[in-house]
């Protein structure tokens, strides 16, 4: 097949449009045509031995004076006793059947039937060539009333049809003998044109490069097709399942390519094959197990996406010698669905998609780091999820007021801050004591123990930076993961803080006056894990000092607002903890002393 | 949409185009399939009621293809709309096939090289028609006893059977050539449905038992005849041809 002719046939249907509409009637026209049957006549036999026998002058000699059935027969018909037109119409029988003929058969009408409207092999406007060049005209057209830029003589749009031709002729009989897996093969090609297509529209500076997209074609859809199953049921499900996913997935495959020229350039094929056979594992896994309430489109696409981008950096995780290996993209996809269809909430929906997507990003895109010979990256991933999301999800069970305070888009920020910061220091993960577990660990109890909220979401992102910043600096020290989350001295230090916040309110006029919530906590927060962190045996050692240092400093601002407010309440801790960390009480911090120190004296 | 047409869009699971819309060629197929597959469940289980929306649906479905056959420029389309028409009409009992089929054959007429199947169909439909109008009268005269049974009718019977064989064989020399083997075939096989059990078994069944002479053995032996000079074959139809 010439992928060039069917490329040039394709323009010249664009330009002709009419030419194009006429095809694709054409198309309609001579689907199978119904010829019904005649009506059959309601027969007795009383008229079916008269007919027969008076029907021919040779049937007429059986009945004749002489003949075999004569004596039925009376004139010029038959008897009309029920013995005499029994025996003559076994004597049809037996006549009929002496000529080879079944008579009851016979009488039955020819049925109804489908027609095609020619001759096969000589319809002279479906052949493959004609199919794909109306296909991809089809859809040409459809773009160019949306986006002229989009017309056929546009370089990008000739590359994307080429490599949608060259992705059909692959699968597409050339006699012309389309059957149910081609038809199917055709629609899911059609999907990755439309959204090649957009894609161009949306990313005007891609420069598409032909054997990229049409390997990645035929690596995506060629064993779907070949998969497509032979029973009615079977089909009807693969064609709802996979025409509904198709489009997003093409477009989210062809905008990774988009969006990430570099990595698709020049013969360096194996992104492509490697998300060839994601998204073969995608539309395959979905088909075959359908999509649901727990697990949607948009759930599947979005784990999808993030497979995807793995497969984009790391194509050797999917690719085996020189072969791309679906089945390992399938096992992954399906242990992800499975970890989300048991996680709790608030992860049990989007919220659980999109952070489970970033994880799965981070650690493909990490695999090389994360290497753990007891699981595949896959199944660290699906590890970092459940550590990840467990302990929050515990903290927001143990603390309601926590659903409101904190939306989901923070919590999956949160996950994306301490997983993105932890990927900065492999020692943090290449070892069984994973300190950012105790990250996670601290923010939990520290979030489940903030009853009067005092914390906002933004303010749990930036502690959780904090936190994952000092973990990854300084591994071993604050977020040590004990033998339970409480004894990690980060959790211990939080714990601390917050519980001096919240006495703070108690204080007579402690809700009014307090500076110790929001912005001021969340710096204090910075300042004491900065400090600790540098010097973690101190801290240890010298926890309830720092505790009546923060109660020092908040019954001061309660009871002088005039005078402490959240920047001198900032500059005390400062000044303050330092020698606290050295084993130094504050003593009496009186307001006349607070005034002295802020002025430097 | 009316009553019916919900009623059977619930049956069938076809969606109706309504009344006024666009009809597409593609969807009047599938209606056509779905109604007629409709009537014949109906039939065969004698479900008046079904049989009656389905019939019902069928003479509205042709009424909205022929409309949208005469709004249609191109004159292939034209060409299809017609055959679904008629299609339905035929099996609707609607009087209306013949001029949808004469429409349709008008505009074969130039273009039957691209529409082979369509027009080929629309030739000879209207005989089928009159067959099946041909079998409703036999259907009421058939069950009386042979005193009771209606001269003119029985003579009617097998006069209108006649005559529509004898249409078919004329058209039989154009359709043999000119359009796809499977057409010719079903086409042969009603002409030997018609000749060799409609007429000579149940017409001439009915004539002999009502006592009137309509010269059927000779009449019977001159389709024959004609079907063997139009390489018609009729298996249906046993034993030798005399010549009357």
């Amino acid at each position: 097949m010439n992928i060039v002719l069917i490329q040039f046939a394709v323009q010249s249907i664009v330009r002709l449009s009419q030419v194009g509409k006429d095809i694709a009637e054409q198309r309609a026209r001579n689907t199978p045509a119904l010829l019904p049957g005649l009506d059959p006549q309601d027969l007795s036999r009383n008229t079916v031995v008269n007919g027969f026998f008076t029907s021919s002058a040779w049937s007429k000699e059986y009945v004749a004076e002489g003949g075999e059935y004569a004596e039925f027969w009376d004139g010029d018909q038959s008897k009309t006793d029920k013995n005499s037109i029994d025996s003559l119409y076994v004597g049809v029988l037996k006549i009929s059947a002496s000529q080879g003929m079944d008579f009851e058969a016979a009488l039955t009408p020819s049925g109804t039937t489908l027609l095609a409207q020619f001759d096969p092999g000589k319809d002279p406007n479906l052949s493959p060539f004609a199919r794909i060049a109306l296909t991809a005209a089809d859809i040409v057209l459809d773009y160019l009333a949306v986006d002229p830029s989009i017309a056929s003589d546009n370089p990008n749009s000739q590359k994307m049809i080429a490599a949608f031709a060259a992705a059909m002729a692959d699968f597409l009989p050339d006699n012309g003998d389309f059957g149910p897996k081609e038809k199917f093969g055709e629609r899911l090609a059609s999907g990755f044109l439309r959204a090649g297509l957009k894609t161009i529209t949306t990313h005007p500076d891609w420069v598409v490069e032909k054997e990229h997209v049409s390997t990645l074609l035929k690596n995506s859809l060629k064993p779907v097709i070949e998969s497509f199953p032979s029973t009615i049921a079977g089909q009807i499900q693969w064609n709802r399942v996979t025409e509904s996913i198709i489009g997003p997935a093409a477009q989210a495959a062809l905008e990774t390519i988009a969006a990430n020229q570099k990595a698709f350039l020049g013969d360096r094929f194996d992104p492509d094959k490697a998300m060839g056979a994601v998204t073969q594992a995608l539309l395959v896994e979905a088909a075959e197990n359908g999509l649901h309430d727990q697990f949607t489109k948009e759930g599947l696409i979005g784990l999808y996406q993030a497979t995807l981008a793995v497969a984009k950096v790391k194509p050797e995780l999917f690719i085996v010698g020189n072969t791309p290996k679906h089945e390992l993209a399938r096992d992954a996809l399906k242990s992800f669905a499975s970890v989300l269809e048991s996680s709790p909430p608030p992860f049990d929906h989007e919220t659980g998609i999109t952070l489970f997507a970033i994880a799965i990003e981070i650690v493909g895109e990490n695999a090389h780091r994360f290497a753990d010979p007891k699981n595949d990256w896959h199944g660290v991933a699906v590890k970092v999820f459940e550590n990840l999301t467990a302990p929050i999800a515990q903290s927001v069970k143990d603390n309601e007021g926590l659903k409101n305070a904190i939306s989901r888009e923070q919590l999956v920020e949160v996950g994306r801050i301490v997983l993105t910061e932890i990927t900065t220091n492999p020692t943090l993960i290449t070892h069984d004591a994973k300190e950012w577990n105790g990250v996670i660990a601290a923010i939990s109890k520290a979030m489940a123990a903030d009853e009067h909220l005092l914390l906002t979401g933004e303010d749990w992102k930036v502690i959780a930076s904090i936190a994952a910043t000092e973990a990854a600096a300084n591994p071993a020290r604050l977020f040590k993961m004990g033998s339970s989350p409480e004894e990690v001295l980060g959790a211990k230090l939080l714990n601390l803080i917050l519980k001096a916040a919240s006495k703070a309110l108690l204080l007579e006029q402690g809700k009014e006056h307090t500076v110790l919530v929001g912005k001021t906590l969340r710096e204090a927060i910075n300042i004491i894990l900065v400090a600790a962190s540098g010097n973690a045996k101190a801290i240890l050692a010298n926890m309830n000092l720092l505790g009546k240092l923060l109660d020092e400093l908040n019954e001061l601002a309660v009871a002088f607002p005039m005078e402490i407010g959240s920047k001198e309440w900032l500059h005390l801790l400062r000044l303050l903890l330092g020698p606290t960390l050295d084993g130094t009480p504050v003593g009496n911090l009186d307001i006349e002393r607070a005034i002295r120190l802020l002025k430097g004296e | 949409m009316s009553i019916k047409a919900i009623i059977l869009s619930i049956i069938t699971g076809v969606s109706i185009v309504s009344c006024g819309a666009t009809v597409r060629i593609i969807d009047a197929n599938e209606q056509l399939n779905s109604f007629y597959h409709s009537l014949a469940q109906a039939q065969a289980t004698g479900d008046e009621t079904m049989e009656v929306t389905a019939l019902s649906m069928l003479e509205d479905l042709a009424k909205s293809s022929a409309e949208q056959a005469d709004k249609t420029i191109n004159t292939l389309n034209k060409i299809s709309f017609y055959r679904v028409a008629a299609t339905a009409a035929w099996k609707a009992g609607d009087t209306n096939v013949i001029s949808y089929s004469n429409a349709g054959q008008a505009v074969c007429k130039k273009e039957w090289a691209n529409a082979p199947r369509d027009c080929g169909m629309l030739t000879f439909i209207k005989y089928l028609a009159a067959v099946d109008e041909t079998t409703k009268l036999f259907a009421i005269e058939q069950p009386k006893p042979n005193h009771q049974i209606d001269d003119d009718q029985a003579r009617l019977i097998f006069d209108n059977y006649e005559s529509a064989a004898l249409g078919m064989i004329s058209e039989s020399q154009q359709l043999q050539s000119s359009v796809p083997a499977s057409l010719v075939s079903e086409f042969n096989n009603r002409l030997n449905d018609l000749v060799c059990t409609n007429i000579r078994i149940g017409a001439n069944g009915l004539a002999t038992r009502a006592s009137i002479d309509v010269n059927a053995s000779c009449r019977i032996d001159n389709l024959r005849t004609l079907a063997g000079t139009a390489s018609i074959p009729l298996p249906g139809c046993i034993g030798p041809i005399t010549n009357c």
